[in-house]
């Protein structure tokens, strides 16, 4: 009995993620889109930026890029799935104001860089910048603790926590 | 000050304020007085705004009994107050003349089946308890019985005006696509969905707004070519599911949902067969 409770806890690690961006960190039900505020595709954050850095929230695997540069996904080393998606509807840009630094397979650590964008020229252009932060693959996240109404810089402040099992 | 221009019955007067006419109910506002008297505010309820369509609320209120009319207020009024939101206006005049009809037919002893009755109330629960209060006061008031699918009826009255619609027809045909589009989703996951969940609920008011959104020719819902795929890629058994939905409604009732809107009832879709693990 002791061996499996143990052994267990053993499993159990927790995940903390940095802020990808720098700016006012929101809670996701506050993202003026219902996929996202209805946590349709999953629970998670929402960063007001205030320039134009992603930078990996934890240590993990690129799963994609999407071809538009305006979104990313990452598998954390515990195998959780995330998906960062900058600004709303930014796919209209079609990938214009956006570079990628990374590439599906690559190894990153938190804080590395992994998109960056013309702040001025995409704030100017779409409907919101606000920046969903989810997790796509709750499957093994328990305990979530997120992060709201505070100044975050990329890379830095945590915002995130979890267990996974 | 409110002075009387015409007096419609004992409950409800119009009065004139500049070039606006408008209704006023209020019980027994119109006892024992005349054109130019003067109404006591405190007994004041209701004011509408007397437009094109009113005419034919102040035709109702004319014509159909006091007794109708009050209940049908009183209905409306304990509608509002549950589901927290403020009804379309038109079911002033649409519930209050469902209602009078029903009570009439139901003396005279002819009653109408209602055959949807159990899927209004699977479908809007809480619009069909208060179709149940309305029979239960309409029995204490009047002492006149109305069937359950009386209450199913009222309950698509309140229904469409909670939807901000007019048209009661259009919300008995979305029930039955939508209806239709669930047991087509319930049949290809091969499970018992629960129809009390939220996720549920969640799934038809989803369906609702996607029906509409066809009907008025609305946009539907955006969403990135990637994020679709993602979605696809995620959740296939979801998103093959809502494929198969709008196949259907496609080939039974002539209704095109663009990709994106399939792969937000995907989404629902995975919702209910997460609730199953």
């Amino acid at each position: 009995m002791f061996k499996k409770l143990f052994g267990k806890e053993d499993k159990n690690t927790g995940e903390t993620w940095v802020s990808p961006l720098s700016g006012k960190v929101i809670s996701i039900e506050k993202v003026p889109d219902p996929m996202f505020a209805e946590k349709m595709l999953g629970d998670g954050i929402a960063i007001d930026p205030l320039d134009g850095n992603v930078v990996s929230p934890v240590e993990g695997e690129i799963i994609q890029v999407f071809p538009t540069k305006h979104a990313v996904g990452i598998k954390s080393k515990g195998g959780v799935e995330i998906l960062i998606h900058v600004g709303l509807e930014t796919v209209e840009l079609k990938g214009e104001h956006f570079e990628r630094h990374v590439q599906a397979g690559d190894h990153v650590q938190a804080g590395d860089l992994l998109i960056t964008f013309d702040y001025q020229e995409v704030k100017k252009k779409v409907k919101s910048v606000i920046s969903p932060v989810i997790i796509t693959d709750s499957t093994h996240v328990r305990n979530l603790k997120t992060e709201k109404e505070i100044q975050a810089v990329s890379g830095k402040t945590e915002v995130v926590s979890y267990d996974v099992d | 000050m409110m002075r009387i221009n015409r007096v419609l019955n004992n409950n409800a007067v119009v009065i004139k304020a500049g070039d606006t006419e408008k209704i006023i109910l209020g019980p027994g506002i119109a006892f024992q007085k005349g054109k130019n008297d003067i109404i006591s505010e405190s007994k004041v309820e209701k004011v509408f705004i007397l437009k094109e369509g009113n005419k034919k609320f102040e035709e109702l209120l004319k014509n159909v009994p006091e007794a109708h009319i009050l209940l049908g207020e009183e209905i409306i009024s304990y509608a509002e107050e549950k589901l927290g939101v403020d009804l379309n206006h038109h079911i002033h005049i649409s519930l209050t003349d469902h209602l009078s009809f029903a009570i009439e037919r139901t003396e005279k002893g002819i009653v109408v089946k209602n055959k949807l009755t159990n899927e209004i109330r699977l479908l809007y629960d809480d619009e069909f308890q208060i179709g149940l209060w309305a029979i239960y006061r309409v029995k204490e008031k009047m002492g006149i019985e109305l069937s359950i699918d009386e209450a199913a009826h009222i309950a698509v009255h309140i229904h469409t005006a909670k939807m901000q619609s007019t048209n009661v027809e259009e919300t008995i045909n979305k029930t039955v696509i939508v209806l239709d589009m669930v047991d087509i989703i319930s049949s290809y996951l091969e499970i018992e969905i629960d129809k009390k969940s939220l996720s549920y609920q969640r799934l038809i008011t989803h369906l609702e707004f996607a029906i509409n959104r066809f009907y008025s020719d609305e946009p539907f819902h955006q969403l990135d070519e990637e994020m679709m795929i993602m979605i696809k890629r995620k959740h296939d058994k979801a998103f093959l599911c809502a494929h198969h939905a709008a196949q259907f409604v496609q080939a039974e009732y002539d209704m095109n949902f663009p990709d994106s809107e399939v792969a937000y009832i995907a989404l629902h879709i995975q919702r209910l067969i997460e609730d199953k693990k």
